[in-house]
């Protein structure tokens, strides 16, 4: 049997908690808390108005996508004050989601930098909060994304959607190593 | 925020001065923002401070709802690191007392100082939620 670790980051507010939530089969580690009052002109809910809680640690939940193949997924708090932690949680990773918001894509800008800057294979999905009008490929210039960087549209709520979107990734990181070992 | 209460950060100085060993206080929101502190952390380190805090508190209680007996809730979140100590108790509703002390401190005399001011003041020591709550049909 093998384990991934993957993490899945991206902007306050993007839905990481939510994917995470939406594909683990044990009880996922909680780390929500109430947004209080003491964060106001500080985290900004702009396009996310219903949401009440944020993550202060990191979320944790797991999905067998076959007997063989066991995901561990760690998602990344969003909001600055508690980008400190994402390093460790880089540590050891074989790939990243990287979630994004078209409403706010300048907030996915800090994740790709890092992940490019640990060498960490990343897909990109777009998160369909309704009103996002950009097609994807226009997110994907917005992003500078590299061809070869899969794009993909989600719904973190959606169980399926969500698996579909680990499953992209898992392909993506398979395509690299065997891409890796033809060119050795 | 800067709501900063002189009265609660006088409490705090004094609880730092009456306690051996404990050297900074800080009063943080349990979203990881700093309420109001100890003169002598300064700014950026209860910035600090406050996001690490909210963040060892979080996974407390999960290690709390996973492993404890079902009451709910963390007592004392306690780390031992090569300089210092760090102790946390929940304080009022929506917030947490932080102490940093020395290594060589004593540890039950400070977790009992946290305990008796959280006691006496934990009615002010509180971040209101955001928004009002989100009436749930019973
Ligand atoms: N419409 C819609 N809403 C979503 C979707 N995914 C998440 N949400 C909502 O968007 C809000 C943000 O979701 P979270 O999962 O908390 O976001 P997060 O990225 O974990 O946020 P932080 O940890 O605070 O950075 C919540 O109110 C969700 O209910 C989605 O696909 N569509
Ligand atoms: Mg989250």
């Amino acid at each position: 049997m093998e384990g991934l670790k993957i993490v899945v980051v991206g902007g306050f507010g993007v839905g990481k908690t939510t994917m995470v939530r939406s594909v683990s089969e044990i009880r996922p580690l909680n780390t929500e808390e109430t947004m209080t009052q003491a964060g106001l002109g500080i985290d900004n809910t702009g396009g996310v108005a219903d949401k009440t809680t944020t993550t202060v640690a990191f979320d944790f939940g797991r999905i067998s996508l076959s007997e063989q193949l066991v995901l561990y997924l760690f998602g990344a708090p969003g909001q600055e004050r508690f980008w400190f932690l994402w390093d460790r949680l880089f540590a050891g990773t074989l790939g990243a989601v990287v979630l994004v918001d078209t409403r706010r894509l300048e907030d996915s800008w800090y994740a790709i930098d890092r992940l490019e800057h640990h060498g960490t294979p990343f897909i990109v999905a777009r998160n369909n909060f309704p009103g996002a009008q950009h097609g994807l490929e226009e997110v994907r210039d917005a992003l500078t994304l590299s061809p070869d960087v899969p794009l993909i549209d989600c719904d973190a709520r959606s169980r399926e959607s969500a698996k579909n979107v680990l499953i992209t990734l898992v392909n993506h990181l398979y395509a690299l190593s065997s891409a890796r070992e033809t060119a050795s | 925020m800067t709501t900063t209460n002189p009265n609660l950060e006088w409490l705090l100085e004094n609880l730092v001065e009456s306690t051996p060993g404990a050297n900074h206080a800080l009063v943080l929101s349990r979203d990881g923002l700093k309420l109001c502190h100890t003169r002598a952390l300064g700014i950026d380190r209860a910035d600090q401070l406050a996001a690490i805090a909210a963040g060892v508190q979080a996974l407390s209680q999960s290690a709390s709802v996973e492993f404890g007996d079902g009451t709910g809730g963390v007592r004392q979140s306690m780390t031992e690191f090569h300089g210092g100590v760090l102790f946390i108790v929940e304080a009022g509703e929506g917030a947490h007392l932080a102490v940093l002390a020395s290594e060589d401190a004593d540890v039950g005399l400070i977790g009992h100082k946290m305990d008796e001011l959280v006691e006496q003041i934990g009615a002010f020591l509180t971040s209101p939620p955001r928004h009002p709550r989100h009436s749930q049909p019973a």
